[in-house]
């Protein structure tokens, strides 16, 4: 059985790399802006929450340790 | 558990075969991945005197070896071949997403050889790769490819995608390889050489693991450079206003001002390559009209259209390639512009502003909205394309172009409405704009040899908007580098931006008041850091490492760290600097084996002052090209008349299992 956790992501942390959605193999996470800081800089954001499977690599894949699976 | 997956593909397309060719250890210790890897593939597999459009090209689309690591600003990769633009070693770099795809199809770099018999695009995914035909995609632009492709592919992950536009499939030789919407890999070519391999797309949908030696330590750097990234801004009532008055005063003083790479951290954020937009005109960085003029041909009422707030404000996010914490890049919206024909285009770098700005003495900022986005669509280099139509304005201006020969077309200065329509022939390869489609050197060959000195160009590549004037070291990589005509190689100021002589021991540290004539003469300390540009900016393309880090300063971003973590190889920073030196002298090796004279690289002397501007900040600013070289090569250990490299420097270096050709070593 997959994870069924969810990652949740921390944008006081998160440096909008990118990387976590690049990781993502069913790439749920899109990045879009989300006025949290003046650059205007797109974050990622879990589109379809039931699309993830929960299988963590995104959370490990961020180097910032900004992602939680809740 | 290396950083690297061991592997690459390489693709047939004269017999759609697919061969998996396993790398040894040793080859990425010696050159890396990246363009190193791509170097010692074409060094290898590539026929020596190969015609550059035949089938017996190699290209490939090699990613980093950092990418994918979880380190931080090394998403970018490279097409790498030999360029129809110089007939030497081409490459182009790029960002976007591209670069960590590649790996997650389990190779560090994926080739082609042969021409398939029609059109089509390679597709990757976990369960491997296919050819896939592409004629009903043959004639689209490059963001129409990508849609049409995205619905021809059903694919879990998100497609990354790398393909030509209508440039490369005409096989112009300034076309380029788009992804990402128009993030463009432009330069050398590699967009023809693509064409002429019938390929249209590689389309990549993989998502394998990418294994490093130490994740925690590459984490614990990621963290540190990330705070001081995050922490660098500019005060928030920061405008473009300064811009020119900070150009101003810095070439108010002779002196070296070796200021803390995170300041241009900080200006990157807030506005992109843009900043230099209006900087650069009072600096004297931007080129005027061909070259040949200055900020009094392009005063403050003309240029002032181009500051990057007013640019910003079409931004409606920004845009980070992968892995990237700075985000140069933006989302323009553009429907506002020219009746609405695009909605949105990629943030005009200042590459673009400048080549079709002040080089043309275009005041209209829509129109260069509207061109950056027909370069990016149609898949052409733009700073080619502005060199070639400001080399076309000028034989104009001299009236050796009738109205007759450019098909009506006004080429006076600044008509903005006659360069977009010559862009939009360009890349059709139709009109006046057949003419130009090839670049500035082969445009002057059509017509006629008087025309040469107006064409600006090192090998047949067209220079970035960077003048050599102000910073001789640049000229010297505009001349000397492999890759001819790159602003992207080495600079004086980027060498004080990079502070590479806290960790190399032989790199010269620049004082703070540093008298900076001295650049313009060829003297040992230049020798010096011209060597240790060339060899920094080769560790960094074999990394994936986005030039804009290597700007933050390597005491911040900690390349050499980050690459013994991945590797588990404990080198030193003077080690990764022998491996830079063997790349780039492997890639000089490439180019004499070729047959090219390297000294025929010297840049139109133009820009080296001869003669001096007589207005400007540049007024009166030249150097001795010609020794500058010289003393460029003998840093690098290449013989200082001939530019080739000498028999002593390959033994000491050494290259693997490739038999280097014995070139006449001077
Ligand atoms: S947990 Fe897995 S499936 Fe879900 S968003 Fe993260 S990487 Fe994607
Ligand atoms: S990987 Fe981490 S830091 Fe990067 S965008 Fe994702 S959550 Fe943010
Ligand atoms: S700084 Fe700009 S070019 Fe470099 S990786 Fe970031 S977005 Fe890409």
């Amino acid at each position: 059985m997959a994870n069924p956790k969810k990652p949740v992501i921390d944008y006081e942390i998160c440096m909008a790399c990118g990387i976590c959605a690049a990781d993502c193999p069913l790439s749920c996470l899109a990045l879009r802006k989300k006025n949290i800081d003046s650059y205007q800089n797109a974050y990622p954001v879990l589109d379809d929450y039931y699309l993830c499977n929960g299988c963590t690599r995104c959370e490990k894949a961020c180097p910032m340790q900004a992602i939680r699976m809740v | 558990m290396k950083g690297y997956c061991g592997k690459i593909l390489m693709v047939d397309l004269t017999s759609s075969a697919f061969d998996e060719i396993a790398i040894p250890d040793d080859i990425y210790e010696h050159f890396l991945s990246g363009v190193g890897l791509g170097a010692y593939i074409l060094y290898k597999y590539l026929p020596k005197g190969t015609d550059p459009l035949s089938p017996d090209n190699v290209l490939g689309f090699v990613s980093g070896l950092l990418t994918g690591t979880g380190s931080f600003m090394t998403g970018r990769w490279l097409a790498v071949c030999k360029s129809p633009l110089t007939g030497g070693f081409g490459d182009a770099n790029c960002g976007g997403t591209f670069s960590p795809a590649i790996k997650q199809c389990g190779y560090d770099a994926i080739f082609f050889k042969g021409k398939a018999a029609k059109p089509v695009f390679l597709f990757i995914d976990n369960k491997g790769p296919r050819l896939i035909d592409a004629l009903s995609l043959w004639g689209q632009d490059t963001v129409e490819t990508e849609a049409s492709i995205r619905s021809i592919v059903t694919s879990k992950k998100r497609l990354a995608i790398a393909t030509i536009g209508p440039a490369g499939e005409h096989q112009s030789l300034i076309a380029g390889i788009s992804n990402d919407g128009g993030r463009m890999a432009a330069r050398s070519g590699v967009g023809a050489v693509m064409g002429s391999k019938n390929l249209k797309a590689v389309v990549l949908g993989g998502s394998k693991l990418i294994r490093t030696q130490d994740p925690d330590e590459i984490k614990e750097i990621s963290q540190a450079y990330a705070k001081k990234v995050k922490s660098s801004n500019l005060p928030a009532i920061t405008t473009g206003a300064i811009l020119p008055i900070l150009g101003k005063s810095m070439v108010a003083t002779d002196k070296a001002i070796p200021i803390d790479g995170m300041m241009s951290t900080a200006i990157m954020k807030k506005w992109g390559t843009g900043f230099g937009n209006t900087m650069g005109m009072t600096m004297g960085d931007a080129p005027v009209k061909n070259w040949k003029g200055s900020i009094a041909d392009f005063p403050y009422r003309k240029y002032h259209h181009m500051n990057p707030d007013l640019i910003q404000k079409h931004e409606t996010q920004k845009y980070h390639c992968y892995s990237c914490i700075i985000g140069c890049g933006g989302v323009c919206d553009i429907k506002g512009v020219s009746k609405g024909r695009f909605s949105h285009t990629h943030k005009p770098e200042y590459e673009t502003v400048a080549a079709f700005g002040s080089l043309l003495l275009n005041k209209d900022r829509d129109a260069i909205f509207l061109i950056n986005e027909l370069l990016n669509r149609g898949g052409m280099d733009s700073i080619s394309a502005g060199n070639t139509i400001a080399f076309a304005m000028e034989c104009y201006e001299k009236g050796w172009l009738s109205d007759e020969a450019t098909g009506g077309l006004d080429l006076s200065w600044g008509n903005t409405a006659a360069i977009v329509t010559l862009v939009e022939q360009m890349i059709a390869a139709e009109g006046f704009g057949a003419v130009l489609q090839n670049g500035v050197k082969k445009a002057s060959e059509i017509l006629g040899l008087a025309s040469a000195p107006l064409a600006m160009h090192a090998g047949g590549q067209e220079p970035g908007m960077h003048d050599p004037r102000l910073d001789p070291i640049l000229g010297i990589h505009f001349s000397c580098d492999p890759t001819p005509g790159r602003h992207t190689i080495g600079a004086g100021s980027y060498y004080n931006y990079m502070r590479l002589w806290e960790s190399v021991s032989w790199a010269p540290k620049v004082k703070l008041g540093e008298d900076k004539t001295e650049e313009y003469e060829a003297n040992s300390n230049v020798g010096l850091k011209s060597m240790a540009n060339a060899c920094i900016k080769q560790v960094l393309d074999g990394s994936g490492g986005c030039f804009f880090a290597m700007l933050s300063g390597f005491n911040h971003f900690k390349l050499f760290d980050y690459l013994n973590a991945a590797t588990g190889w404990n080198k030193t920073p003077n080690e990764y600097m022998t491996i830079g030196l063997r790349m780039q002298t492997l890639r000089q090796c490439f180019n004499v084996r070729e047959g090219i004279n390297p000294r025929d690289f010297k840049i139109n002397k133009r820009l080296s002052g001869q003669p001096p501007l007589t207005e400007g900040p540049l007024k009166g600013k030249s150097f001795k090209m010609d020794e500058m070289m010289g003393i460029h090569y003998q840093f690098m250990g290449w013989d200082q008349k001939t530019g080739i490299p000498t028999r002593a420097a390959l033994e000491n270096l050494g290259f693997c299992d490739l038999e280097m050709e014995d070139i006449s070593h001077g």
